[in-house]
């Protein structure tokens, strides 16, 4: 009997990928953490592990907050296994959120599956509570864009149906 | 900040244009490009679904080699009604798999003469599953054969029994719910976002799309305003089958949250090393889980091997990493 992963093949391209990307990880030299045990995947047949750049990796945090000491109120937040979708979202809310003055993102390599946000306040709120409160504010807005959405589904169906029942009467 | 109670008259909006089975259109207005975008992203890759992961080949006397009959199983969309009820594979607590975080599938098709087809439909579900739907191959054509997955003479046969597992997009394509995403805004160019080329007149080389129909196109001696934003989305999800294309946008939503909503958690709940709790942090966590890893062909059989006993197949390399370190250096308490 013979077990088959039925993604292997693609994964051998993602080896090198992935190999890359962990130089370059090294090479920069700021993974306070990041460093793991189970990086040891590269010759032959071993299936190389595609979780690395989805889960997190034992003992590394979600988010890693650096206060920026060149400025008063800043600081730079590392978001790991998270990409533009989160990035993008949360840096153009943060440009909206009040005491906010300055909010951008970058991702540092394409290899790299993590992202810096950099966040000033004017200091009446602190740069993590910014952060929080336009979190809040997006999940806010993912509710009512449910509601909304499932609404306007059942409307548009139910309108079919009627468009259905009339064409089938005529 | 209160975030459910002060509900403003104001927040995004959603107009159905058309509704099909396999098939939503819809208008999305009032939310930021970043926002539309995001949900693009997360639709597009972070939607959870079911699709085979691990063949067991018992026999196969086709012509396609072992690894080809595996690749095309993977690719067979499957349905993952209510994928939540499943747990990941690396996060369930059990050996290797089961009945909560697998679904069990077994094909076997043997040709007594002439040329057979071998069609999804042919795929059985066997055993227990988490509810009644999950995992049944999605067949759309009129003759409910689904996907052809091989071709048999006289006298082969294929039989195996796969799982399938529940994934994201990001891991494999194979898990994408969807087979496209349309996405348009600003179809009249307002915001001069796109610069065409043309040979004479831009305006007659490039038609508009059927969007424009749906918002003002600025007038040529208009002055262009420096501040406008995109704030219209003209947004079309084409299903694969697997899950409805309402649940596949209600699911993206879900998978937005649950990001925001670790981020929340993380934030509010660490002291000064950065150190953080919570729920939805640990289950993003399964990295150091032994299903993780699926073991490569060619291994004999005894699948809840590469836990310990596994050095016939392994040879001593593999049997540190997998072996030894994970299982027992765990912060988070499986």
């Amino acid at each position: 009997m013979k077990i088959i992963n039925p993604n292997l093949e693609e994964l051998a391209s993602y080896d090198h990928t992935l190999a890359i990307a962990r130089e370059h990880y090294g090479r920069r030299g700021n993974s306070p953490s990041g460093h793991h045990p189970r990086t040891v995947m590269s010759a032959g047949n071993e299936a190389p592990d595609v979780y690395e750049a989805i889960l997190l990796a034992p003992g590394e945090n979600k988010i890693d907050v650096e206060i920026d000491t060149r400025l008063p109120s800043a600081a730079i937040f590392t978001f790991h296994k998270e990409d533009h979708t989160l990035g993008n979202m949360l840096r153009t809310r943060l440009l909206k959120t009040p005491h906010v003055i300055f909010a951008a993102y970058k991702v540092p390599h394409p290899l790299t599956p993590n992202f810096l946000l950099r966040v000033q306040t004017d200091g009446e709120i602190a740069p993590r509570q910014a952060v929080i409160n336009a979190c809040h504010a997006l999940i806010k807005d993912c509710g009512i864009l449910s509601r909304e959405f499932t609404k306007e589904f059942e409307l548009r169906k139910m309108a079919n149906a009627a468009n259905q029942q009339q064409q089938g009467a005529e | 900040m209160d975030y459910e109670m002060d509900l403003e008259p104001t927040g995004p909006q959603v107009t159905v244009r058309e509704a099909e089975p396999l098939r939503v259109d819809f208008r999305l207005s009032s939310v930021d490009l970043a926002f539309a975008n995001s949900l693009r992203r997360t639709i597009l890759a972070e939607v959870p679904t079911l699709a085979l992961d691990l063949i067991e080949i018992e026999s196969n006397t086709s012509v396609l080699p072992d690894e080809m009959l595996a690749h095309r199983l993977g690719m067979i969309p499957l349905n993952s009604n209510n994928c939540d009820d499943l747990d990941y594979t690396r996060d369930c607590d059990c050996e290797d798999h089961c009945v909560r975080c697998s679904v069990t599938l077994s094909l076997h098709a043997r040709c007594g003469s002439g040329i057979m087809s071998v069609y999804a439909r042919d795929l059985v579900v066997v055993g227990e599953r988490v509810n009644e739907t999950i995992g049944n191959p999605v067949v759309n054509d009129p003759e409910q054969k689904g996907p052809l997955i091989c071709k048999l003479r006289k006298g082969q046969e294929i039989k195996m029994t796969c799982l399938a597992k529940k994934g994201t997009a990001k891991e494999h394509a194979k898990w994408a719910p969807t087979a496209a995403v349309g996405f348009e805004y600003d179809p009249n160019n307002n915001l001069r976002h796109v610069d065409y080329w043309y040979e004479q007149d831009a305006a007659k080389e490039w038609p508009v799309s059927e969007n424009a129909a749906w918002e003002p196109a600025n007038g040529p001696d208009q002055p262009f305003d420096y501040d406008a934003e995109p704030h219209t989305f003209y947004v079309d999800v084409e299903s694969i089958g697997m899950l409805e294309p309402d649940m596949i946008i209600q699911q993206g939503l879900i998978e937005l949250q649950r990001k925001l909503a670790t981020t929340v958690s993380v934030l509010s709940g660490e002291g000064e090393d950065g150190h953080a709790g919570g729920m939805e942090d640990a289950d993003m966590m399964g990295a150091n889980d032994p299903d993780a890893y699926e073991p490569p062909e060619g291994i004999d059989g005894n699948m809840t091997s590469y836990g310990n006993g596994a050095a016939s197949a392994w040879g001593a390399s593999a049997q540190t990493p997998y072996g030894a370190t994970p299982y027992g250096q765990s912060s988070y308490g499986f």
